[in-house]
């Protein structure tokens, strides 16, 4: 019996798995949640601003991180048109762009926003790695890196695109960022060099590296992984993708923490019997 | 003056660099904005290179028949579909097609949707039409004979094949499903391996439990649940879990990070001043 579950077959693992993320999922539990204060920082900062605000979002992710920060982006943007702030979306990632066409279409029409009048999608910016030449030129010149927009029309052609020459000019940049170039970036130049405000979402598995910067006041504000996305959208009173990926991540969770317990349980005892 | 030349280069660069970053002139952000713009040509000219290198490794693996070199062969159609696709109809969501105006009052009638019509504004030189922006054509310097308008007939189509099947159909669900997989075998690690062995191991365990619990609304459920049933503890309310996961993320954690962030960080330093000086020319190769 010791033998059996000592070497379990990986299989069945993954199977506890995938019953614990599914059956939430179609049969949601409704766990009430509890914001987290660099939650609620971010909501914050952009509740405090003045109607008609400038907030550059970047979109530093791809489809493999989409089931984080799309909930994160969704949420931001209810929030942003529902204080009718103007919204400029760029990107580090190649499928930036494409992530941000997504989250706009699924956000815009609810509130009647209007592309070119209340948000824009600049596109994507190719540059190193590291994203710190990218992020240089976003704070002092946007139409160097954007002569166009994502529609390939000249950037003069849109009202909103009159005030706003570089990120200096937004009252607020956010990167969601799957990893490099995202926030790290956005931290060391737009923050560091030209004391710009900065919020991160980020996905859960990078959060901690985040903690840092929002503790030394470098960052305003921090989403980290779907419960920042799920916090937020407490926060806006909107039940959004966030809220109901929680309760899969909680069941997916609460059968790790038992697996883990087990198989210490099981350690346990076999080196009792060893002596 | 194959290697001095390059470090020459990387001393001049790198010392504009740092001065734009210490002192405010425009001069320096000018130089320092086009040393960023060349950055991204050359990074893009690798990307190139990237590719060019990815095919041959892989055109190797077939000619070969080297170990699965089945995917190597799935690997260069796709990419090939792709480019393919992207060339005919580009990467946005949708593309644009010019008509005539023919073309464009026989798909009205037909009630096609996406048609639009554009006026378009030109400057008339030598005989010739520029096609200029509304701004060039309302300068009141220009004389009416030097300018036309007209009218352009275009549709916008929706990019079916390389943003609908590719992207949102392909590309999207796969890019997700390897990042959710993570999960599984996640799970199965920590099964096997996350065991109580020494003082080091217990603390990463408790640790992990309590941040696991803590960062989840279930976490509130067993703090409940706990709280209930060893009242000496003197747990109060449901959210204690989280409370404990917070300062776990806030203090220690932040506080490795930190340690971890700087040590980098004057790893990074010592590294550069190496590369600016010419102690270190790893980078230029060993011939």
């Amino acid at each position: 019996m010791l033998e059996f579950f000592k070497n379990l077959d990986r299989r069945n693992v993954f199977l506890l798995i995938a019953i614990s993320v599914l059956l939430p999922l179609i049969s949601p539990l409704g766990l009430p949640l509890l914001p987290d204060p660099e939650v609620k920082a971010l909501y914050n900062q952009i509740d405090a601003l003045p109607e008609g605000s400038k907030i550059a979002l970047s979109f530093d992710y791809d489809p493999a991180s989409g089931p984080e920060l799309k909930p994160m982006a969704e949420a931001i943007l209810h929030h942003a048109f529902k204080k009718k702030h103007k919204v400029y979306a760029m990107a580090l990632y190649p499928a930036g762009p494409s992530m941000a066409n997504e989250a706009f279409s699924n956000v815009a029409d609810i509130y009647k926003a209007e592309y070119g009048e209340d948000y824009i999608n600049l596109g994507f910016y190719y540059g190193p790695n590291t994203g710190l030449n990218q992020v240089a030129v976003f704070c002092t010149d946007i139409r160097r890196a954007f002569p166009v927009d994502e529609k390939k029309k000249p950037l003069s052609s849109y009202p909103m695109m009159a005030e706003y020459n570089s990120l200096k000019d937004a009252a607020l940049t956010i990167s969601l960022s799957a990893g490099d170039p995202g926030v790290p970036a956005y931290v060391s130049v737009a923050n560091a060099v030209h004391g710009l405000k900065i919020g991160a979402g980020v996905t859960a598995v990078s959060a901690p590296r985040f903690y840092a910067f929002y503790n030394s006041g470098q960052l305003v504000g921090l989403l980290g992984g779907l419960g920042g996305a799920a916090g937020y959208e407490v926060l806006n009173d909107i039940k959004g993708k966030g809220l109901s990926g929680m309760d899969a991540q909680s069941m997916a969770h609460l059968v790790i923490i038992l697996l883990i317990v087990f198989s210490n349980l099981l350690y346990i005892i076999e080196k009792k019997l060893e002596e | 003056m194959k290697r001095e030349i390059p470090i020459m280069i990387t001393f001049i660069v790198c010392l504009f660099l740092i001065l734009d970053f210490v002192i405010q002139s425009e001069f320096l952000s000018k130089v320092a904005g086009s040393i960023n713009d060349y950055t991204s040509i050359v990074a893009t000219f690798a990307m190139v290179l990237g590719l060019g290198s990815l095919f041959s490794v892989h055109l190797n693996r077939i000619y070969r028949k080297r170990m699965n070199w089945v995917y190597s062969i799935i690997l260069i159609l796709g990419f090939a579909v792709a480019v393919f696709f992207a060339t005919l109809y580009g990467v946005d969501e949708t593309y644009t097609v010019k008509l005539t105006q023919q073309e464009y009052e026989q798909r009205e009638a037909r009630g096609e949707k996406g048609l639009v019509v554009e006026d378009v504004y030109y400057l008339l030189v030598q005989n010739k039409k520029m096609k200029v922006s509304k701004e060039v054509y309302e300068l009141s310097a220009l004389s009416a004979q030097s300018k036309a308008t007209g009218k352009e007939y275009k549709q916008i189509r929706k990019n079916k094949w390389f943003d609908g099947l590719i992207f949102k159909g392909i590309y999207d669900p796969l890019q997700a499903t390897m990042f959710s997989l993570l999960a599984f075998f996640m799970a199965s690690a920590a099964y096997r391996a996350f065991r109580a062995k020494s003082l080091e191991a217990t603390l990463l365990l408790v640790s992990a439990f309590l941040v696991m619990l803590g960062r989840v609304p279930i976490g509130a459920v067993v703090g409940d649940m706990l709280a209930g049933m060893i009242p000496f503890l003197g747990l109060e309310g449901s959210h204690w879990f989280k409370s404990i996961a917070d300062f776990i993320m806030t203090v220690p954690n932040a506080a490795g990070q930190r340690a971890i962030m700087i040590g980098a960080a004057l790893g990074m330093v010592a590294a550069s001043f190496r590369i600016w000086f010419a102690y270190e020319t790893e980078h230029l190769g060993r011939d």
